[in-house]
């Protein structure tokens, strides 16, 4: 079997994703901020009592949990089969995921635009880009969420209905903030495909569900489907994303991404329905990102994650199609 | 323009962009990827896990609170999420209290008030309860009427409080 330029390109891409992360095993401890901690004491406790717990640990303890479970249950599940600590565990398997959210913009940018090398250009900027970085280089259900979404998508793209409707449910139990992305760029995706029944019903049932999971879920733990009473909502907890902040999208990322989203627009020959998805990835991402001006102001920092996770792929295609317009102009300077 | 020339000019920008990419990645991410809490810390959550119950409560803040968590699985004052906390932003202040009174009966009374049976005091850093980072007033844990020193080493005291 020979061995292809772009295979050797996206390990070089993994590498660097990896050793960026490598720091996560280094210290004495896995990085603490964000909460990391507290959900290796949720680990723990399933571990040493073999039932995921009801009852909160934080805050004083004795009230019942909000949190959905997946992302808790890998790990312990990883822990007990490997007989390796849940703490620097947590690391490891941050690293893996980091591996694999590289592996599936990959996946999904090759899949939207038909070409390994736009595949392989959104996998370099999900490496370099700092918001990425920082949310996939932490012990946390959010860099899960980071490879459920394009994972999710991936499969709606491909009308593979079970596997979509699996991956919304896996979803709905990782992270409450990937699921509400989930479920938008589901919503826009339906509504813009409701003149094709096949294409409608791949993005609908898979949203439902999703809904339909946490719903379970949340009756479950906090016997309410009322979200409104928790801290979250009641405090605003969230930062507005500014300039600044969006510059963390990564300098370099963002004019490619314009570059990518105008072509991705303009181009003929691209299926209507991927353009649609993308467009409701967008569109979904970044309405959540600026839910305050809806008067929300809850987590946009947080959702700015997903936003920039979908303009990673618009990037992907943007330094590609910068990359072939320059080619063709030293072409042109060559033939002079 | 030879193939070879243009291919080299292709890949000096791509690396360019890469490198400067890199550099700012380097910059922005590394303050989120720090432990914040000391070495000693993480050392003394090994005498928490020996010599204590699960029934025992943690004086803390947000940071020593999830190590003791992570840790040990023994439930600190504040720490962790607060979704559904039926008290949160109290925890907060008070643990934020305990750690800047100069009075040992105020913060003692005030772990008792939240049935807290250890108080956890970093030395080398500042603590962090919601409100800011703040310096932590260590005299008053020295008062043996409200406060016994269970562990100590380096970077952290632990104390038992009197009731």
């Amino acid at each position: 079997m020979k061995i292809k330029d772009r295979q050797i390109l996206l390990f070089a891409v993994i590498c660097a994703a990896l050793w960026f992360r490598s720091p996560i095993l280094e210290g004495y401890i896995i990085p603490t901020f964000g909460n990391t901690m507290y959900h290796v004491g949720i680990i723990r406790k399933t571990m040493e009592t073999m039932y995921y717990p009801l009852y909160e640990l934080s805050y004083g303890g004795g009230f019942r949990h909000f949190y959905v479970p997946a992302y808790r249950l890998l790990i312990a599940s990883m822990a007990i089969t490997s007989g390796i600590d849940p703490m620097p565990l947590s690391g490891m398997m941050t690293l893996a995921i980091a591996l694999f959210i590289a592996l599936m913009l990959y996946s999904l940018g090759r899949r939207i635009y038909d070409n390994h090398y736009v595949g392989l250009c959104a996998a370099l900027f999900f490496v370099i880009s700092p918001e990425l970085t920082i949310f996939s280089s932490r012990a946390l259900p959010q860099s899960l969420g980071l490879f459920m979404i394009p994972l999710t998508l991936y499969f709606v793209l491909r009308e593979q209905r079970l596997l979509s409707v699996l991956a919304a449910m896996a979803t709905a139990l990782t992270h409450q903030m990937t699921l509400l992305v989930l479920v938008l760029t589901l919503l826009i995706y339906s509504v813009l495909q409701l003149r094709d029944k096949n294409k409608f019903l791949s993005a609908f049932v898979p949203l439902l569900a999703a809904c339909a999971t946490y719903g379970i879920w949340q009756m479950y733990t906090m016997q309410t489907l009322d979200i409104f009473s928790i801290s979250q909502v009641k405090y605003h907890e969230g930062t507005v994303v500014d300039w600044k902040l969006f510059a963390r999208a990564g300098l370099v990322v963002i004019p490619f991404s314009i570059i990518g989203f105008i072509r991705t627009f303009l181009s003929d020959h691209m299926p209507r329905d991927r353009k649609l998805l993308m467009l409701s990835w967008f569109a979904a991402t970044l309405l959540l990102t600026k839910n305050e001006l809806f008067g929300v102001s809850i987590f946009m920092d947080r959702f700015f994650t997903f936003w920039v996770e979908c303009m990673v792929i618009f990037a992907g295609f943007g330094l590609f199609y910068s990359l072939n317009y320059l080619d063709g102009l030293l072409n042109k300077v060559g033939t002079k | 323009m030879k193939r070879a020339r243009k291919n080299a000019l292709i890949i000096a920008i791509l690396f360019v962009l890469v490198i400067a990419s890199m550099v700012q990645v380097k910059k922005q991410a590394d303050p989120w990827l720090v432990p914040l809490v000391a070495k000693g810390e993480v050392e003394a959550t090994m005498w928490i896990k020996e010599n204590t119950s699960l029934e025992d409560r943690f004086a803390a803040d947000i940071f020593g609170g999830e190590l003791i968590m992570g840790m040990t699985t023994r439930i600190p004052l504040v720490g962790g999420d607060w979704a559904n906390a039926p008290n949160a932003a109290q925890n907060m202040a008070d643990a934020e209290r305990i750690y800047l009174t100069t009075s040992p009966g105020k913060a003692s009374s005030l772990c008792k008030e939240h049935n807290c049976t250890y108080v956890f005091v970093p030395l080398q850093r500042q603590i962090h309860a919601g409100y800011g980072w703040k310096n932590v007033e260590t005299t008053k844990f020295s008062d043996a009427n409200h406060f016994e020193l269970a562990y100590e080493n380096q970077d952290v005291q632990i104390y038992r409080v009197i009731y």
